[in-house]
């Protein structure tokens, strides 16, 4: 389960998280929906401290930690909780696609090389990569590049893996096999955290729909209340901007 | 010999007249080289056949050996030279009669085109070929789009190490003892050696050339800033 | 001005230059040894911006960049006799060798630094995030993804200093010490064939200079592996540009681009 509390998070002089509550329950595939600048990004970099919230309680699994009080050691702890998906997938550059997956079970979960090896190349199988296993980066497509990004995050076996627009980098013709990979881990009962702007992939993965804007949740509830019966306004007001085609008078 | 703070102070306004000499070596050797390194890097993009060769070569040769022994070839190469071809043809040129200077402007120019000729290739090369392209398709020429859309992007590109090679150039003026020119280096030789005092007198060389270079940085700063206005703003 | 040009002496010239090569090699090996260690010292402060040490590095990298080689040569080897003599340390026996490997030790750390803090700059910052989100802790995180990434972007500026302190080490002789030039000028003074001498002189650096490269360029491939696109490495044109990009946008010079000796 994950449960954020009063998180708050400025930078500089600008609000952009202003007391942000969210429980996430085991198994639930939670998106989260916004304008841009509405804060749904920075949310989802608090929940493993690559953005360290001012104020607020973060809940990941078993470990709980108060952000004021939050010391290196604690960070550490929280971020095994977790893993991330990167909008630039940001592969490690100069490692091989099975040597990317390793290695956060080599280095971190600190397993034996040939256990981590067998794991990776499973995972990697699992995503539709068996074949790319020594492939760079550098020498694979965008949607590759991103399964590879997912096949890390999996591998670790964390309590939630957190989504950052995970295919907006992506060329149209690329979105397909991501989301099909995604998909298929969500159905596993992966608990999973989607900051995204495909709307037709929210409405049938979701569990649970979270609409932000200026940094407070505006409405949350499940995809099929989110999209055919918003209660807001502002709600109202980007679904049908951002989707004609999806107007809630169906 | 004990250290004599106030000698410095003397050793400084000494130096001082000698500066002109350094920047004389210096200018020539920059603006000789650039024209030289231009020609160089141009041969070299457009691949012209023989010409483009020799120009790899002449930048592989400078850039592999120390730029003391060019200098040294040409002082004592070119006399030689000159000598032989003067005595070919009948002219009544005399090799002993082009200063030492002149030797260490040639030699440098030399040296320099080689540094600049790879400086202005890069600068060159970083253009995105969209632009050449943007530029023929509303209809320009080639030189037309060199002059007006490559040039200015490219000098912008390779500013920083233009300036790096200025510098270059300026500290490796101080060579040019070797052919006997009194410039800053040769200058604190002869207070030094003359006075017995060698630390003050380097030491007052040292800031004379560290406050040239902070000098030449914040030129090249101020160009920059004006010449790559095009570059600002946006989100990178 | 000498003896009239006669080509066989170039020849016989070689072994006898070729017997202070070791000389010359030492000094680049000594100071590369010393450079290497002090730009890390140098670097870190700076990339870490610890207030004062950071102001002290900006300050040392400044002088050794602003002032000629030359110059800084008769410095140390004048000045810090005095200013050791004043803590109680004698150096007026140790060898001239000492000074100079020191001296080109310090002059190329100044630029070696810059290379370091510029290479590690220059690794995307995802690439850190990335490694934060599995969980790994700073030092882990810089020494498994940040270094080789900024490794293998500052070898080809490495591989520059590297050769730029070679053909450096030709003014040693100015100080005494009988490395090649030392000994091509010699030679020169000895036989009155000064010409032949330097032509010598100059092929033996430029085949040490093309040897270095090429040694460093192997090792630059092995480091880049990862951005060869082909294994077999036919776009190499285009990755070059890539690369030479990749640096310039990085604003990463050696700066020692200039002709320094």
């Amino acid at each position: 389960m994950i449960k954020l509390t009063r998180i708050t998070k400025s930078f500089g002089r600008q609000q952009v998280l202003k007391g942000i509550d969210l429980t996430v329950q085991k198994g639930e595939v939670v998106v989260i929906l916004g304008p841009s600048g509405s804060g749904k990004t920075t949310l989802l970099r608090c929940v493993n401290m690559l953005e360290k919230p001012n104020d607020g309680v973060i809940t990941v699994g078993d470990y709980t930690l108060d952000c004021k009080r939050a010391g290196k050691k604690d960070v550490y702890r929280l971020r095994q909780k977790s893993a991330m998906v990167f909008q630039q997938y940001n592969l490690f550059k100069h490692k091989t696609a099975l040597e990317n997956v390793m290695e956060g079970l080599v280095v971190v979960k600190k397993l034996p090389k040939e256990e981590a090896k067998a794991r990776s190349i499973a995972v990697l199988e699992k995503v539709g990569l068996g074949g790319k296993l020594d492939a760079y980066p550098s020498q694979l497509s965008g949607g590759q590049q991103q399964r590879v990004g997912i096949a890390r995050a999996l591998a670790l076996e964390p309590e939630v893996i957190l989504f950052d627009e995970p295919t907006s980098a992506l060329d149209p013709e690329l979105v397909g096999e991501v989301l099909a990979v995604i998909r298929k881990i969500a159905k596993e009962g992966i608990t999973m955290i989607v900051v995204t702007h495909e709307m037709g992939f929210a409405r049938d993965v979701a569990n649970h729909v979270v609409f932000m804007d200026g940094g407070v949740i505006v409405e949350e509830g499940k995809p099929s209340e989110i999209f055919n019966h918003p209660r807001e306004e502002r709600t109202k007001q980007f679904l049908q901007r951002i989707t004609p085609e999806l107007n809630y008078s169906i | 010999m004990k250290i004599d703070p106030s000698f410095i102070w003397t050793a400084f306004t000494q130096l001082l007249p000698s500066i002109p000499t350094t920047l004389a070596i210096t200018a020539v050797s920059v603006s000789c080289g650039f024209i030289i390194g231009l020609i160089a890097a141009l041969l070299r993009i457009y691949k012209v056949p023989v010409l483009g060769q020799i120009a790899s070569g002449y930048v592989t040769f400078i850039r592999g050996t120390p730029m003391l022994t060019h200098l040294l070839l040409i002082y004592f190469g070119l006399p030689m030279l000159l000598g032989a071809v003067s005595a070919q043809f009948g002219w009544k040129f005399q090799p002993s009669s082009i200063p030492m200077i002149g030797f260490a402007f040639i030699s440098f120019s030399i040296t320099a085109g080689a540094y600049m000729s790879e400086v202005i290739r890069a600068g060159l090369l970083a253009v995105n070929r969209g632009q050449l392209e943007a530029a023929y398709s509303i209809g320009m020429t080639t030189p037309q789009a060199l002059r007006r859309i490559v040039f200015p992007q490219a000098l912008g590109a390779s500013l920083p190490n233009l300036s790096n090679s200025v510098i270059g150039m300026l500290h490796g003026s101080t060579l040019a003892f070797a052919v006997s020119v009194v410039e800053i280096n040769a200058k604190a030789q002869i207070v030094a050696s003359t006075n017995w005092k060698f630390f003050e007198a380097y030491l007052a060389a040292a800031v004379i050339f560290w406050g040239l270079t902070l000098l030449i940085e914040r030129l090249t700063a101020v160009i920059e800033k004006r010449i790559n206005m095009y570059n600002r703003g946006g989100v990178a | 001005m000498g003896a009239p040009f006669d080509y066989t002496y170039i020849f016989s010239y070689f072994p006898k230059l070729l017997s202070t090569l070791g000389m010359t090699l030492l000094i680049v090996a000594g100071s590369l040894l010393v450079g290497i260690v002090v730009s890390f010292l140098i670097a870190l402060p700076r990339l870490y911006r610890i207030p004062v040490l950071n102001g002290l590095a900006r300050v040392y990298v400044s002088f050794f960049r602003g002032t000629p080689i030359l110059i800084q040569l008769f410095l140390f080897y004048y000045g810090l006799p005095e200013i050791l003599k004043l803590v109680q340390i004698d150096m007026s026996k140790a060898p001239v060798l000492v000074f100079v490997i020191l001296t080109y030790g310090l002059h190329t750390s100044a630029f070696m630094s810059e290379t370091i803090r510029a290479s590690v700059t220059a690794v995307d910052r995802g690439q850190v995030e990335a490694a934060y989100a599995i969980g790994m802790k700073g030092y882990q995180a810089f020494s498994r993804i940040v270094l080789p990434q900024a490794l293998a972007i500052a070898v080809p500026v490495f591989s520059n200093l590297v050769i730029a302190l070679l053909k450096d080490t030709s003014l040693a002789f100015t100080l005494g010490v009988m490395e090649m030039t030392g000994k091509a000028d010699t030679l020169g003074a000895l036989t009155q064939h000064f010409v032949e001498a330097y032509i010598s002189l100059s092929l033996i650096y430029l085949a040490v200079s093309l040897t270095l490269e090429k040694l460093l360029r192997i090792a630059e491939r092995r480091l880049l592996r990862h951005e060869l696109p082909d294994p077999a490495g036919q776009r190499r044109f285009r990755l070059q540009r890539k690369r030479g990009y990749r640096r310039l946008i990085a604003g990463i010079g050696s700066g020692k681009g200039g002709a320094e000796a």
